[in-house]
């Protein structure tokens, strides 16, 4: 478990700052790597395609981005999903409880869950715990 | 209405009336057809029996002229034998009025009389005939030529014998044995009881008149032989007709109408008629005589009429019936012609009415629509602010908790100094978004008390350019405008300017560094609304990836060149207040074109 390997997509240089900290505290071998949009998640991805170490177990992908929003990513990765060589885990980050976001997050089958920020360290540890599942996963209801 | 009735009334009974007046006169033609085809039949009928009782006389005469009489009979000395042989013969000959033998002078010799009691007499006073015109036709009769006298009064002694006894004399000459002509034999036929069946079954005017026009019968009796007669008013058919003469002697048998009336006439000419008795026809005998009659009837106009009588009056009485109908038909419909123009009118009044309060509700189905599609914008920005406090505002304040929980769960002073930065950017971040959404609130709450005025689109663009007048110049950036579609505007200056500023600051923010920029501001007119646009050269923006983002607020497009992302949000929402609305075209490396579009502006 603590091997695991995150990527976090999202412009909010606060929200990486508090990410990184709060993943550092659970344990410091678990690994996270930051993209400031969708775009450049993206362009990471294309690159590493066949190499499975440098992919993560794990992407939270922010909604709101400039350039490439996650509703963008999601339909890029869809493409890409067959080339993709490992089984990776995406979670959308809102700040918002808007019910047709999650609405519309349920009908995307690349998405294994919705996190509401803000997102605590208990809230990554019961993700991690979660992992791997092939249940919804839904930080708030 | 008077007018209208007359017409409805001539419509519908001129017809009634045409087939009214066919029908009399077919009635008539009909009529009088078989009118004279009746009297025709019955003419010839009576013709035929004149012929028929012809027939005996001759057949009598013929008898008497084979009859083989001596001299010794022409002596009345010696002739008294004859009375047993005679008389009993003409005792049953009732048409015999008189029997006689006259001899070459004109002597009777011999003479039986029949009485008015129908007995059988012979007279002994012998006349002398010499001098009587039907002596003196018949002195050149040779044998087997009998003779037929016209129709006559008796006349004894040379006077009429009273009262008047019409008579035919048929006359045969007598021959003895050797050839030798003794005399004639002379029989006075009666013709009482032949004018009596000529006269029977006659409705209408039946008459006979002789070669000379004089009448023989006549419903006027007393014309009937007044030729004869003296000191009677003799006058003839065809004195008293002269018109008729002509027509009516064309043919033998003919019909005319003469003033309403009706002549039917035929001829009766005895020779002719004769002839076909065995007698003549085998030449046995022959005849002489020059009677030829001619049998009129008479059918006086009224006499006609009063037989169409009952038909022209039905008919009449069917006319006054549909005239009367179609009087009351045509008052009802002239009626309700009238009535049916007053509804139409009253109904044309109630149209107008329902038109001009359709004209009202549509009015105001359009004010409720405009009211309708505002209240969509307003719900549209609501959502749009909804969504912004949603995502921009919750996220920093999202980032503040968390920051909070670290600070209280820090070390030491070093590490919750470390957070110190943080925070400020965030409370920077959230000032900023404070400031923009009130503008962006104002904005929204303010439509209503915009000042609209009218605007000079030239200096307003010089102004907006004269902001840039560095870039322009260092760039070598082409601005061209054309304003000949319309230069001026009534709408909110200070949105106007900065909806201006903001494109003409995009477009030069833009730019492609590659090309020579070229920037286009222009104004025209689309289905007869003001449209403003304002286009570039530049780099574009990819609208089928960005196409519903290009207006909301923080949206970025370009690495490196963006902005904040508040321009095109406000100049959105800026002329969605003021009911106008902008439009994008755009293409990766081609540019970019903004169309204004002012929904009904001055």
């Amino acid at each position: 478990m603590n091997d695991l390997s995150f990527f976090l997509i999202d412009d909010d240089e606060i929200f990486q700052f508090i990410m990184k900290n709060t993943i550092a505290e659970i344990s410091p071998d678990i690994k996270i790597k930051f993209f400031s949009d969708g775009e450049k998640g993206m362009d990471f991805l294309k690159q590493n395609l066949g190499a499975a170490t440098n992919l993560p177990d794990i992407i939270l992908l922010d909604v709101n981005m400039p350039f490439m929003d996650g509703w963008e990513f999601l339909k890029e990765y869809k493409s890409l999903q067959t080339q993709i060589k490992k089984d990776i885990n995406i979670y959308l980050l809102t700040s918002s409880n808007n019910p047709n976001d999650i609405a519309m997050a349920r009908e995307i089958s690349e998405l294994s869950g919705y996190l509401v920020k803000p997102i605590s360290k208990e809230g990554i540890k019961s993700l991690i715990s979660h992992f791997p599942t092939t249940e919804w996963y839904h930080n708030q209801f | 209405m008077l007018k209208r009735l007359l017409l409805k009334f001539v419509k519908y009974y001129l017809p009634i009336l045409i087939l009214s007046v066919l029908a009399v006169l077919w009635l008539y033609k009909m009529e009088h057809k078989k009118l004279i085809s009746l009297q025709q039949d019955e003419l010839s009928n009576k013709k035929q029996l004149i012929v028929e009782l012809l027939k005996p006389m001759i057949a009598n005469l013929y008898y008497w002229e084979q009859y083989g009489f001596s001299e010794s009979d022409f002596d009345p000395d010696k002739n008294a034998y004859l009375d047993d042989r005679i008389r009993d013969f003409v005792v049953g000959m009732d048409s015999y009025s008189q029997f006689r033998l006259i001899n070459l002078s004109g002597k009777e010799v011999y003479r039986l009389n029949r009485q008015d009691d129908g007995k059988i007499v012979k007279s002994i006073a012998l006349q002398d005939k010499a001098t009587r015109d039907y002596y003196q036709t018949t002195t050149d009769l040779k044998k087997s030529q009998i003779y037929l006298s016209p129709l006559n009064l008796n006349q004894e002694n040379g006077i009429l014998e009273l009262p008047y006894k019409p008579m035919i004399r048929g006359v045969a000459p007598i021959f003895d044995a050797l050839g030798n002509k003794l005399g004639i034999v002379v029989i006075n036929f009666s013709a009482e009881r032949f004018l009596e069946l000529l006269k029977k079954d006659n409705h209408y005017s039946f008459m006979l008149l002789d070669r000379f026009g004089n009448y023989l019968v006549s419903k006027d009796s007393a014309k009937e032989f007044a030729h004869l007669i003296p000191n009677s008013r003799n006058i003839t058919f065809y004195e008293e007709y002269p018109e008729l003469v002509d027509s009516l002697s064309r043919k033998e048998t003919t019909s005319l109408f003469q003033n309403g009336d009706l002549w039917i006439k035929t001829e009766l000419d005895f020779k002719t008629e004769l002839a076909q008795t065995p007698l003549f026809r085998h030449k046995f005998a022959d005849i002489k005589t020059n009677n030829k009659w001619v049998l009129l009837k008479h059918l006086d106009s009224h006499t006609l009429n009063a037989r169409l009588k009952s038909e022209i009056f039905s008919i009449f009485l069917i006319n006054l019936l549909a005239i009367a109908v179609i009087l009351c038909l045509s008052y009802l419909e002239a009626k309700s012609d009238t009535s049916k123009k007053k509804y139409m009118q009253a109904l044309e009044v109630i149209n107008k009415e329902l038109e001009s309060k359709s004209t009202e509700l549509e009015n105001k189905n359009n004010a409720l629509v405009a009211i309708q599609n505002k209240l969509e914008l307003r719900n549209a920005q609501l959502m749009e602010y909804n969504n912004i406090v949603a995502h921009n505002l919750r996220a920093p304040t999202t980032s503040i908790s968390a920051l909070v929980s670290m600070l209280e769960e820090a070390k030491d002073y070093e590490e919750s100094k470390s957070y110190f930065p943080k925070l400020q950017k965030i409370t920077h971040a959230i000032n900023t978004l404070v400031d923009d959404l009130l503008i962006y609130v104002r904005i929204l709450n303010d439509d209503d008390q915009v000042k609209l005025e009218n605007i000079a689109l030239e200096p307003l663009l010089e102004a907006t350019l004269d902001l840039h007048v560095e870039t322009l110049d260092n760039e070598t950036i082409e601005v061209k405008t054309d304003l000949t579609a319309w230069n001026e505007i009534k709408f909110s200056r200070i949105y106007l300017q900065s909806v201006i500023q903001n494109l003409i600051s995009n477009a030069i923010k833009y730019r492609d560094p590659n090309k020579r920029s070229v920037i286009i501001i222009r104004t025209l007119w689309e289905d007869d609304k003001k449209v403003l646009v304002v286009e570039d050269n530049g780099v574009g923006v990819d609208l089928n990836r960005y196409g519903s983002d290009i207006f909301k607020l923080y949206k970025r497009f370009h690495r490196g060149l963006s902005g904040k992302g508040m321009g095109l949000f406000l100049v959105k929402t800026q002329l969605e207040s003021l009911n106008a609305n902008i439009e994008v075209n755009s293409e990766l490396g081609k540019g970019t074109t903004f169309k204004i579009i002012f929904d009904s502006y001055e």
